[in-house]
């Protein structure tokens, strides 16, 4: 499916540096360094608990650092409006269970002030044109999945996080998601998931960082860069 | 972001919170319900007061109010947190004081739903009287119920992540809105009452100070309220 490219705010390379997060006394990143580049696929692996998630929660500006930097293209990103290029995804599909999923689609459009028409093509890329109509709560888990992540990708986000994408999806949906991916990479945008079995999207990363009690251990290429 | 970035935000957010409560009646229908019931009892209690019935049916009529929107706060932020919808609003181009405000005037409206409903059993129930100058309410029950949908919004903002935000409802909020109560008390009894202008100016006023001051606090708090 091709799409006329929009203009994004340039985030990448996102920074890292000294990153530490605490819940209480409780570390949850320790001192992270990390640099991300536009056009690749960061795989984000680890146990449970080792920081995955409040990693990318960090990156998506839902979490402020304890301590330590994060730099989009070199800056701090204060603005809500320079977030626009930037999509998170996590462990919830963050829908409104009664809005239908065009709706709740919609929703996320009009306050990224893109155009409804934006939203078809991506109802159809993540096959839901016949449940567009219906409400988020009478769709299945895959469903309500497939359609959190086409609003993940509305408006070619030039940072895109995500957090175990492929929960809940069937082998379309995983189908599709790559395909996705493979799309966001081509277009230059910078890619990190955060999930337990990193095979489904290895042939996509050029990156794959590990996490163990909010250090990064390891972080080699991955090769099979797009 | 421009102003008129920031209320057609505020306006998404508004015209989503009423698309839902329009399809589920969630937040409305068991204020109403509650809001109702309260008055019943107090009407039992306090409307055969004799020259005091105007003042208990007013008192009761905003303890009424409220009980009511401690429901339809909890219930709105509800929605926010099932399935953390909320981050998805968070991670939109948009300053989190256009998500207070969409919030805000949302449940602002579902407060009137609900005070407009109320209004017929509190006028029949303690047999208040309905003058012209009934009218001088008017500008001090906007005012109030924007307060309350204010406060509300922002204090239930806290609920979102866990449960231990909902008893600061209780413990702060009702605190913090002692004056605005006392002055939509008094504007309505001084209102129903015969009263002119003069009567309810003063009230009127400080409740149109304290939405103002309160408002600016607000929209600066929120921001660090979603933080985590």
């Amino acid at each position: 499916m091709e799409r006329p490219a929009l203009p994004l705010p340039a985030l990448t390379p996102v920074e890292l540096t000294g990153v530490h997060r605490l819940f209480g006394p409780v570390p949850a990143l320790a001192g992270l360094d990390l640099r991300i580049e536009a056009a690749t696929l960061t795989l984000v692996t680890g146990p449970n608990g080792a920081g995955k998630s409040t990693l990318l929660r960090l990156l998506a500006g839902l979490l402020r650092p304890t301590s330590g930097t994060i730099r989009y293209a070199g800056r701090p990103l204060e603005r809500p409006d320079a977030a626009a290029g930037r999509a998170y995804l996590g462990h919830h599909t963050q829908l409104y269970g009664d809005l239908t999923l065009r709706e709740n689609l919609a929703l996320a459009a009009d306050l990224r002030r893109l155009p409804r028409d934006s939203l078809d093509p991506w109802l159809e890329r993540f096959d839901l044109r016949a449940v567009a109509d219906r409400p988020a709560l009478a769709c299945s888990r895959g469903q309500a999945q497939r359609a959190a992540l086409a609003r993940t990708f509305l408006g070619d986000p030039s940072l895109v996080l995500l957090d175990e994408p492929t929960a809940g999806l069937d082998a379309g949906g995983d189908r599709i998601l790559r395909e996705t991916l493979a799309a966001s990479l081509q277009r230059g945008a910078a890619v990190v998931v955060a999930t337990h079995d990193p095979t489904p999207l290895a042939h996509l990363a050029a990156r794959t960082v590990r996490l163990s009690a909010g250090r990064l251990v390891a972080g080699e290429p991955a090769g099979g860069a797009p | 972001m421009s102003g008129a970035g920031f209320f057609r935000a505020a306006g998404l957010v508004a015209r989503k919170d009423l698309r839902l409560e329009r399809r589920c009646g969630e937040a409305t229908l068991p204020a109403l319900l509650f809001g109702a019931l309260v008055l019943l009892i107090a009407a039992f209690a306090l409307a055969e007061t004799g020259d005091d019935a105007t003042a208990a049916g007013c008192a009761a009529f905003w303890v009424a109010v409220g009980l009511s929107a401690n429901l339809a706060v909890v219930r709105g932020w509800a929605r926010e947190r099932e399935d953390r919808a909320l981050d998805a609003l968070r991670l939109a181009p948009v300053p989190p004081a256009a998500i207070l405000a969409g919030k805000t005037l949302a449940l602002a409206v579902s407060l009137l739903v609900v005070e407009l409903a109320l209004a017929v059993p509190a006028v029949a129930f303690f047999r208040l009287p309905v003058p012209a100058s009934a009218a001088w309410l008017l500008p001090a029950g906007l005012l109030a119920t924007l307060g309350i949908a204010l406060v509300g919004s922002l204090f239930g903002a806290m609920t979102v992540d866990g449960s231990r935000g909902e008893l600061l409802i209780g413990v702060a909020v009702y605190p913090l809105l002692v004056p605005l109560f006392l002055g939509a008390v008094e504007v309505s009894r001084a209102a129903l009452s015969g009263g002119d202008w003069a009567d309810v100016a003063g009230w009127t006023l400080l409740l149109a100070a304290f939405d103002a001051t309160l408002g600016a606090g607000a929209l600066w708090l929120f921001g660090l309220l979603l933080e985590e």
